[in-house]
């Protein structure tokens, strides 16, 4: 540690200021962060790892600063990875990044005292720090008397009360910000420098041995603040239970607790079916609409055919999705905003233990839920190395968004307007029972890799429960709002691209035109003309697809899945999503596309999968049919990006390919069980 | 050459380009991290 | 006595908190420290985890954890 004697800090030529916005998790930084920057912000990853790196701009009287939010930390002390991240930007140790001139250190007023511990970590980096005081309507609220003027001069940083949602303080916070960055003289420790916060070491009653200094400098730092708290703070009059742990009482209740559970996460995918159809109809329709105004405006020739069979048809078939994906970021940032998800966690640690997951591994596989890649960036909190692997091994079982499209499709083909008892759709039901059967499999898997490979003692659990807190919308939209321009942003460059050349391979090589030898009807009348052109085009269409390079493809994998099945359509298909899986539905709107009568009603994919028929005219498809797909994509390892997240987060390729090999493995059985025992028992 | 033709060729074209490029990045993300560098806590040894 | 043995309600002072692992030093930094009072609130419905306060805020550890923790009422 430097000495106090260094108080001026090295003068900066350069001109931009580097703000870091840093806190406790839910201590309100993501909603100042959003208030400060507005829409000017954009996500990236830390270079090397997958930490999301958020940015924005911050205009602050005439000046742009650069605002980094730091992942929500409790302290510096690098365990875990997110603390890493933070360390390192804080002493401007990630390239091209400066090391910033001020911290704002966001914190709650309810919590003050563990909240000012990162406060206290953060100036011993020596970098100027704001305090941003929040929560403290609630603090009101719970009778406490907080003193900012009297906490800021026992701190020597600036502390502005703010109400971010309100935009209030805003402007206090902007010119200490703006004074913070701009000083030249280095900020105070004063509990590792003066003698009366630092305990002797026969008074650190702790079996610690070879860590005593670093514990000696935690009591330091909490001595202080001790010292700072009770001068700065007055507990007016006692409160009785408050309403946070009102509700508490009921959510975590022993037993209606988990029954609340259950039905919260029900209520959640029944929501996400049934609100989202409208939005869904609206959207088929329109890029039905847009494909026939193409195919009729443009002249015939290979663009038309691209543009319509090939963009509209690949692309629009998965932005038709774009409202059950916003859904359901809507209710994941609703459950984590509000605090139910550390309550999720804890109700469900000791099952979780029983199977040999860490209570920690909740959120992250809850967020593999979205998608597999936060998910497994998420273990990151995880210290054991053995159990932050059984959670990466077992995320993609989560049903993740970009599954949602399939499991839709085919329920919305097959088992669509049906329910039980009249009011449970069996679409919803369906809906969750795959992503029930993906929990089921990863419980299992983790439970044997627990005991034979991955073998270690029972994680610890320590985790706050914070308070119950009405979710700030703003936040909860600016959160949809991103995920969309990101799901946006996939769908027009890397589904656009994998759309035309998948196009390309059902287009080429052409079939030449075929002369049909069509009967007579069964009156003895010959056909007529356009009977036989209709015909001909018809077989023509046919034989383009079984002929074409796609074609080819899938005619060789086609007895691997026959099994299951699957005919060779759906076995291209089944390999173009291995790109990404919601691409499975732009491969098969671009198979039937093709396929189709340029002359005929554009028809809906639902409609084409329901009339394709197999050679010897039985349906390809049936409700069985789509039930194995949906189970075989519950399992399957169908991500390209995930199997490199993997491969990066476990820097092993072994851990990797056993990844890829036993989820396909167990993937290909469960659909084959679920096809020839549908069969068996008569159904399909 | 019809002028649709042409043009389809060359979406055709970029898409596969810009599938290869992204394939490239992939396999280049697939090679692991380099060893600590002067990152903090990088090579503190974890308990447990 | 350690803290797993403290029923719901009680309120007692953390007197020492024995062990050498990462969880110790999270335990310390959040404020669970020597001097320090600290309440059991309740128990998960599979009679674990337990749910503590400590400075204000509460604060979910296993029984495991809890048993490092010396307390006394």
């Amino acid at each position: 540690m430097k000495t106090e004697k260094q108080i001026t800090k090295t003068p900066t030529s350069k001109k931009e200021i580097t703000i870091a916005i840093a806190g406790n998790p839910n201590a309100g930084k993501t909603t100042l962060f959003n208030v400060l920057t507005g829409l000017r912000q954009k996500i990236a990853n830390y270079p090397g790892v997958t930490v999301e790196r958020k940015e924005g701009i911050w205009k602050l009287e005439g000046e742009s600063l650069q605002l980094i939010d730091l992942p929500g930390l409790y302290s510096l002390d690098v365990t875990s990875l997110d603390e890493q991240i933070a360390c390192d930007v804080l002493t401007g140790k990630v390239p091209n990044l400066p090391q910033p001139d001020a911290v704002i250190a966001v914190v709650d007023a309810t919590n003050l005292e563990r909240n000012l511990y990162l406060v206290t970590q953060i100036l011993e980096f020596r970098i100027p720090v704001v305090v941003a005081l929040t929560m403290m309507d609630s603090a009101e609220k719970q009778s406490l008397q907080i003193d900012a003027k009297k906490m800021s001069e026992l701190l020597q940083v600036p502390v502005i009360p703010v109400i971010a949602s309100q935009k209030q303080g805003i402007q206090e916070l902007s010119s200490a910000v703006m004074k913070a960055a701009k000083t030249e003289t280095l900020p105070h420790i004063p509990w590792l420098a003066d003698s009366e916060y630092i305990l002797e070491d026969d008074e650190i009653h702790l079996s610690l041995s070879d860590d005593a200094a670093a514990n000696k400098k935690i009591f330091a730092r909490y001595n202080f603040i001790s010292e700072v708290y009770q001068e700065s703070v007055k507990q007016l009059n006692t409160v009785e239970r408050n309403v946070s742990e009102k509700i508490d009482g009921f959510l975590t209740h022993k037993f209606f607790g988990l029954i609340i559970l259950v039905g919260i996460l029900l209520l959640v995918f029944q929501t996400i079916f049934s609100w989202a159809s409208l939005p869904m109809d609206l959207l088929e329709n329109a890029f039905g609409a847009l494909g026939d105004f193409v195919r009729t405006t443009l002249p015939e020739g290979m663009l038309n055919d691209l543009i319509v069979d090939g963009i509209i048809a690949g692309v629009g078939g998965v932005l038709v999705f774009l409202p059950q994906i916003l859904l359901l970021f809507l209710f994941l940032s609703i459950l984590e905003d509000t605090g139910y998800m550390a309550r999720a966690a804890f109700l469900l640690d000791k099952l979780m233990s029983r199977f040999g997951l860490h209570g920690k591994a909740f959120l992250p596989l809850l967020s593999s839920f979205a998608c597999a890649i936060p998910g497994i960036m998420a273990t990151r909190t995880i210290e054991n190395p053995k159990d932050r692997l059984a959670t990466i091994m077992i995320a993609p079982f989560m049903s993740c968004s970009a599954r949602l499209p399939v499991y839709s499709l085919m329920i919305a083909t097959f088992f669509a307007g049906q329910s039980f008892f009249g009011f449970i759709s069996v679409g919803a039901v369906l809906m969750l029972a795959m992503y029930a059967f993906g929990v089921l499999t990863a419980i299992i898997a983790a439970f044997i890799m627990k005991r034979t490979i991955l073998k270690s003692p029972p994680p610890p659990f320590v985790m706050e429960l914070p308070p119950y807190r009405l979710p700030n919308l703003r936040t909860v939209f600016q959160n949809m709002l991103t995920r969309a321009g990101l799901f946006l942003k996939r769908a027009g460059t890397v589904i656009l691209a994998i759309s035309i050349i998948l196009w390309a391979i059902t287009y080429f090589p052409r079939t030449a035109n075929t002369e049909v030898l069509m009967a007579n009807d069964a009156n003895g009348n010959p056909p007529s003309v356009e009977e036989i052109q209709k015909a001909n085009e018809d077989f023509r269409q046919s034989e383009q697809i079984k002929n074409s390079y796609a074609g080819r493809i899938g005619h060789v994998i086609e007895p691997v899945i026959q099994p299951l099945g699957f005919d060779w359509k759906i076995g291209v298909a089944l390999i173009a999503s291995f790109a990404a899986r919601e691409v499975l539905v732009s491969t098969l709107s671009i198979i039937y596309n093709v396929g189709k009568d340029e002359n005929e009603e554009s028809e809906t994919l639902i409609s084409a999968i329901k009339d394709a028929k197999k050679e010897d005219g039985t349906p390809v498809w049936t409700p069985l049919t789509a039930l194995t797909l949906m189970v075989f994509f519950v399992l399957a390892m169908q991500c390209m990006s995930t199997v490199a997240v993997v491969r990066r987060e476990t820097n092993s390729w072994a851990w990797t390919l056993f990844m890829v090999g036993y989820m396909t493995i167990l993937a290909y059985i469960a659909a084959f069980l679920t096809y020839q025992g549908g069969k068996f028992l008569g159904f399909g | 050459m019809e002028t649709q033709t042409i043009i389809a060729a060359i979406i055709i074209l970029a898409a596969l380009l810009y599938v290869g490029s992204m394939l490239l990045k992939r396999v280049k993300s697939f090679s692991p991290k380099k060893a600590c560098g002067n990152e903090c806590g990088c090579e503190a040894k974890t308990k447990n | 006595m350690n803290l797993a043995k403290l029923s719901i309600g009680k309120e007692a002072k953390v007197i020492k908190i024995n062990g050498n692992s990462a969880i110790t030093r999270r335990l310390m930094e959040m404020g669970v420290i020597p001097g320090v009072s600290i309440k059991v609130i309740k128990t998960a419905p599979f009679g674990d985890p337990i749910e503590v306060r400590v400075r204000g805020y509460s604060l979910a550890m296993r029984r495991n954890e809890a048993e490092t923790i010396e307390v006394s009422e």
